[in-house]
């Protein structure tokens, strides 16, 4: 053990175990050290001084969602985000891949989406009537939104064509963008899932690539550049999520054109992969004004806004504690009373829709971004 | 049935959260401290459970088991501490309050009620929501606890203003082993039993403690030669809390933040609704002020010395750590109403030789600062063997804790020195 994590030890021995990472949504809801990033920092000391950890702990070391939440307010600023990544990649080499995660690598082997559903019925949600062009701007869907959370993708086209914006679609091309495998100790199986990904966009002459998952949109902008830069493949796309690019070419129309506005009382969710990952917190709140919804911000916001529970293979292979998770982000929605809980990411809404089911609630609604703009082109007579 | 497997199914069965497993014990029989290698051998020592109590019912059991089965007892609060004072000496049970985290604010008393697992800086935001806010609180504040604090004795910010936690308090409520285990109300000239015992005459339950109404914080930076400077300044100008932090801090802050702090001794002196001198605006720095750590990057480890200094004292002291701390070092210092603890913070590596070197210095910087009238921030477990020496009215806290806890296991070992360890740290203190 202590021989696999030799290049983290600095930061390892870094920890003050101050315990300000106590905001740790997993910690906050099992309550065990064990869990807590200063736990698991402690774990991490013992076993380079050579106490071998059993495989209870271990698992514990997959029950975080990646949120980075405690890089956050880390007291000495270790990069944790990075070294749990990491160091997962290191414990399924030497202890294996935990089940769900490895049922989840072989879906992708073989189906290339997570789901285990068909690469035939990839492009099953494509609305009928709608172009694609072999525009230099493609619309990546991800798995999610292709086969679980559709609605979000036949949005994404809708208001596309809506604005006569040129775009491209891979169909039964497009694959996954390998973020569950990062996430999840399987770095090497994803970056074949990067080289691939990269020459069928090189081959369509693709420079702007548009997701609608805050998944997708992380692993885009943050992860492919430094593989690239590991493996030598130059990377020179822009990478852009729905609401940042929508914000940029119809933000002004929306906000000044489209005087028939949507009525009610909206938060937005920051999704932890668009938010705290890559910076993203404006466009999507400057959309939902626009959109004529009252916005109004849950107590944990942008930089500290709290986890739905999903991400980091957690809702795999940890269903029950992802749900709890995602109950305590509902909590604070509930606080305000809001009829629309937004996000900009299918991942987290299926998760938080799930977790209302567990609930019983009825409210508030679930949507997604891209619902909320075709709903408000829908208001003023545009597609529906 | 062995006596140890009858205590594990009475465990068990009496509360729902409990944890025998031998690495989460290792995780909750420590603190923040980090000693010498072969100390730490002789004076570490796991507990044989850990126990997360839900209500003062829960606490009861505890300490009725504990009696039962002659197992010590270490209350824990976030383990921020760093004296030992949560190292389960003599194994038995770690009480982890966490989950009693609950508290009401009376708008009316300007108080808050709280039960001992309630972060401080929770209960901050939610008295901000009331107009209100606290006195006083630790710049941990975002992951200590009230009891924690509360049985550690501490200063912290606002005690320039408010003095420390003990002149803050209304009442607090205990549960020790005498009589019939009902919870004891706490006030006034009484509460000396309690405040900065670490737990040894009692668990804290509940604790009543004085808010006042929110006034603005205004910040001010001024740049100051000396300590004594600093001294005058706060004596004249009576801030809410004033920090003197030297130029080595903020070069440190400068190399491992890449910010760029003018590297000068600065005090932050804030003042409530109006500054009470001329200086730059500094809510940069009061920003930061739950970071004092940010610099253990350049360690990785730390060496950290605390003494409160009596004022008239801190220029000797500030010269005595100038001739004797030859690392690179820091220095931090929290002004209370008479005394300021001083904080050396000496960047070290415990994987190397010179952890042992920035030790000794830490020990002599302790007898220096006593001899000069002060003495260290606690005594808890590695320290005990000063406690007689430190500690006002030692002999009759001896006697009260003699009577609440005649078979000594409220967390025996701390502030009243016991075994080896009281010796083995003394003459650590002595030769290395
Ligand atoms: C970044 C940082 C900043 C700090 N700043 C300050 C500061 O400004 N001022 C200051 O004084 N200290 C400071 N400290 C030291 C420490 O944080 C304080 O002593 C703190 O308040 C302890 O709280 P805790 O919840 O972590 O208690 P713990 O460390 O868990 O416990 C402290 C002691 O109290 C006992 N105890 C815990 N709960 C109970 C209970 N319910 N009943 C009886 N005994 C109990 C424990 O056994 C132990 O002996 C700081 C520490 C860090 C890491
Ligand atoms: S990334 Fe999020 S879930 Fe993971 S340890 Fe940090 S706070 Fe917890
Ligand atoms: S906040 Fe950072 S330094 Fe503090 S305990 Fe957590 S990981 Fe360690």
């Amino acid at each position: 053990m202590a021989k696999i994590l030799e290049d983290l030890v600095d930061e390892i021995y870094a920890c003050a175990q101050c315990n300000y990472c106590r905001i740790c949504p997993t910690f906050k809801v099992e309550r065990w050290e064990s869990v807590s990033p200063k736990g698991r920092l402690y774990l991490l000391k013992l076993s380079l001084n050579n106490s071998e950890l059993d495989n209870l702990m271990l698992k514990d070391f997959f029950k975080c969602t990646t949120c980075g939440l405690c890089e956050n307010v880390c007291i000495v600023g270790i990069p944790l985000l990075k070294l749990w990544e990491e160091t997962r990649n290191r414990l399924t080499k030497v202890k294996g891949v935990l089940p769900a995660h490895k049922k989840l690598a072989d879906s992708i082997g073989i189906y290339m989406n997570p789901y285990g559903e068909e690469k035939e019925l990839r492009d099953g949600w494509f609305p009928e009537g709608i172009e694609v062009s072999n525009s230099n701007v493609l619309y990546f869907a991800g798995c999610t939104a292709s086969y679980r959370a559709k609605e979000i993708a036949i949005s994404t086209a809708k208001i596309l064509s809506h604005f006569e914006i040129e775009f491209n679609y891979l169909r039964k091309d497009e694959i996954c963008c390998g973020s569950t495998l990062l996430r999840t100790g399987q770095k090497d199986k994803a970056e074949k899932l990067v080289e691939r990904n990269i020459k069928i966009w090189n081959k369509n002459g693709i420079e702007t690539i548009i997701t609608t998952c805050a998944g997708c949109y992380r692993t885009f902008a943050l992860d492919y550049p430094e593989i690239c830069e590991e493996k030598g493949i130059d990377f020179n796309f822009e990478i852009l999520h729905l609401s940042q690019f929508i914000e940029r070419e119809a933000g002004k129309i929306i906000k000044n054109g489209m005087k028939a506005k949507l009525r009610g009382k909206a938060t937005y969710h920051d999704p932890c992969h668009l938010g705290r990952h890559a910076g993203v917190y404006n466009e999507p709140r400057e959309l939902i004004r626009a959109s004529g919804l009252d916005l109004v911000e849950m107590e944990h916001t942008r930089e500290d806004s709290f986890c739905c529970g999903a991400g980091g293979g957690v809702r795999a292979q940890f269903r029950d504690l992802s749900l709890e998770i995602g109950k305590l982000r509902l909590k604070e929605a509930l606080e305000l009373d809001v009829d629309y809980l937004i996000s900009c990411c299918p991942f987290c809404k299926m998760h938080l829709s799930h977790s209302k089911k567990v609930s019983e609630l009825e409210k508030p609604e679930i949507l997604d971004i891209s619902e909320v703009i075709l709903k408000v082109i829908n208001e003023n007579g545009g597609v529906e | 049935m062995e006596i140890m497997e009858k205590f594990e199914m009475e465990v068990r069965k009496l509360f729902s959260h409990v944890s025998f497993h031998p690495l989460e014990i290792k995780l909750y029989s420590h603190d923040i401290s980090v000693i010498p290698g072969y100390l730490e051998k002789m004076v570490s020592s796991d507990a044989e459970v850990i126990i997360q109590p839900e209500s003062v019912d829960d606490v009861r059991e505890i300490l009725r088991i504990s009696g039962e089965y002659s197992k010590p007892i270490v209350p824990r609060g976030s383990a921020t501490s760093g004296y030992g004072g949560v190292v389960p000496l003599k194994g038995g049970i770690v009480v982890d309050f966490s989950r009693m985290n609950h508290f009401e604010i009376d708008e009316e008393t300007k108080t808050v009620k709280s039960e001992p697992g309630a972060i401080w800086w929770d209960i901050q935001k939610e008295a901000r929501k009331k107009n209100l806010s606290l006195r006083i609180y630790p710049t941990s504040a975002l992951s200590s606890t009230v009891g924690g604090w509360i049985a550690q004795g501490g200063l912290g910010i606002g005690s320039t203003m408010f003095g420390g936690i003990g002149e803050n308090i209304e009442e607090i409520e205990v549960l020790d082993f005498e009589r019939d285990k009902r919870v004891k109300k706490v006030r006034h000239d009484n509460l000396k039993y309690y405040i900065g015992m670490e737990g040894t005459t009692g668990l804290i339950t509940s604790s009543a403690i004085k808010l006042m109404d929110y006034k603005e914080e205004i910040p001010v930076a001024a740049d100051v030669k000396g300590v004594m400077e600093a001294v005058k300044i706060v004596e004249r100008t009576k801030p809410y809390s004033a920090i003197l932090m030297s130029s080595e801090f903020f070069r440190m802050m400068n190399e491992v933040k890449g910010t760029d702090f003018e590297e000068k001794d600065i005090l932050l002196a804030v003042y409530l609704e109006k500054a009470g001198l001329d200086g730059r605006d500094a809510y940069d720095l009061w920003n930061d002020r739950f970071y004092p750590l940010r610099i253990k990057k350049k360690g990785p480890s730390l060496v950290s010395i605390e003494s409160l200094i009596p004022f008239e004292n801190l220029g000797s002291y500030y010269r005595e750590i100038k001739k004797e701390v030859a690392a690179d070092h820091a220095v931090q210092t929290y002004f209370s109403k008479k005394e300021a603890n001083v904080i050396v913070l000496i960047p070290s590596d415990e994987r190397d030789k010179r952890f042992m070197k920035d030790w000794k210095t830490a020990f002599k910087l302790l007898k220096v600062g006593m001899k000069l009238g002060g003495r260290p921030y606690a005594t808890g477990l590695y320290l005990s063997y000063l406690s007689r020496r430190i500690i006002l009215d030692y002999d009759e806290l001896l006697k009260f804790k003699k009577k609440v806890d005649p078979a000594n296991l409220l967390n025996p070992g701390k502030i009243f020195p016991e075994g080896r360890v009281p010796m083995l740290m003394k003459i650590a203190g002595l030769v290395i």
